[in-house]
């Protein structure tokens, strides 16, 4: 069976086991066919040729030395950005603690406001019935009389 | 390999230190690797340059946070690769090049003056961001596919597939101008 264009790649590129690689040897010397492909493919990648970049040692300086002060630029930043931070972070608990503080007193304040309401309720009350006590009146008796007599006219 | 255990080496010691010596070290050990990736993606070594800044920073920031999960060189090497691709999709999107990626005429007039290269630049250009990324760091840097796999995050059948429909589509592309 001949083999794929994928086969004939990674063989080109020997990413293949050794076990594989001598039967693709052995199939690309006795398929013709295989063998033109092959060959095809081998050209086109051989001709995609790269130069390689060699830098001198005064280029490689450079551009570390121009990583190196970015990276202290960017750091001096960063420790300014850090030092603000704090700051804010110092500034929000504080202000976190002050309004903790206010909402304790308002709380405290206002059981305090409700509970001094409720007794001033009660102490009027207090004062009304004891004032209805003072002003019963004779047709009050009377009325408390009849009431009594009417209960007893019930056989038990 | 011992490229690797030496900037293992120098992450241990720049996370105990903070030091920004042993950064610049590291800075030093990469430099050509990273700006050799960025180049792939930018043909454009001034763009190389300002990505391998870029990536730089993102890696002083990131090192602070740097669990040791994957490799220090995948996890560098996916800065870069993502730190290009956006770096183009900026580029595109001021629509400086937008024009003389997708014109196919332009790439016709190319053929004309017989400038190989170009096109194949300009074709490489046009594999979705996927493909390109597999494609650059297979055949421009020679990485493993299981290091592939490691630097993209995705399997390595996966790292296969994008491969080979990378270069089915890069054929296609030469082919028809």
């Amino acid at each position: 069976m001949c083999l794929s264009k994928k086969e004939l790649i990674l063989f080109f590129y020997k990413e293949v086991d050794e076990e594989k690689l001598a039967y693709y040897k052995r199939h690309l010397e006795s398929c013709k066919k295989c063998l033109m492909r092959f060959k095809e493919i081998e050209k086109f990648l051989l001709s995609l040729k790269k130069e390689k970049i060699a830098l001198s040692e005064e280029e490689k300086e450079e551009l570390i030395r121009n990583v190196l002060s970015k990276i202290e630029v960017s750091s001096e930043r960063i420790k300014i950005f850090d030092r603000i931070r704090e700051k804010f972070i110092f500034l929000a608990r504080l202000s976190l603690a002050g309004v903790a503080v206010f909402l304790c007193i308002f709380f405290f304040w206002q059981a305090k406001k409700s509970q001094d309401k409720e007794f001033s309720i009660l102490e009027t009350e207090m004062i009304l019935s004891s004032k209805e006590l003072d002003e019963i009146t004779v047709f009050d008796e009377e009325d408390l009389e009849n009431e009594v007599l009417f209960f007893a006219s019930f056989p038990y | 390999m011992e490229k690797e255990k030496l900037l293992e080496r120098l992450v241990d010691e720049f996370l105990q230190d903070n030091n920004e010596k042993i950064f610049a070290q590291i800075l030093s050990l990469i430099c050509e690797d990273v700006i050799n990736l960025a180049y792939s993606f930018t043909y454009n070594l001034e763009d190389a340059k300002d990505i391998f800044q870029e990536v730089s920073l993102k890696i002083y920031r990131g090192l602070k946070k740097f669990k040791k999960r994957a490799k220090v060189t995948s996890w560098i090497y996916r800065i870069t690769v993502n730190a290009s691709i956006d770096y183009l999709r900026k580029r595109r999107s001021s629509s400086e090049l937008k024009e003389e990626y997708i014109k196919s005429n332009d790439i016709i007039s190319d053929i004309e003056r017989k400038d190989k290269e170009r096109i194949l630049k300009k074709a490489v250009e046009r594999l979705s961001p996927q493909q390109k990324k597999v494609f650059i760091l297979k055949h421009y840097h020679h990485f493993k596919i299981c290091k592939i796999s490691q630097i993209l995050g995705c399997s390595e059948s996966s790292v296969k597939t994008h491969l080979t429909r990378a270069i089915e589509n890069l054929r296609r592309l030469v082919k028809c101008v």
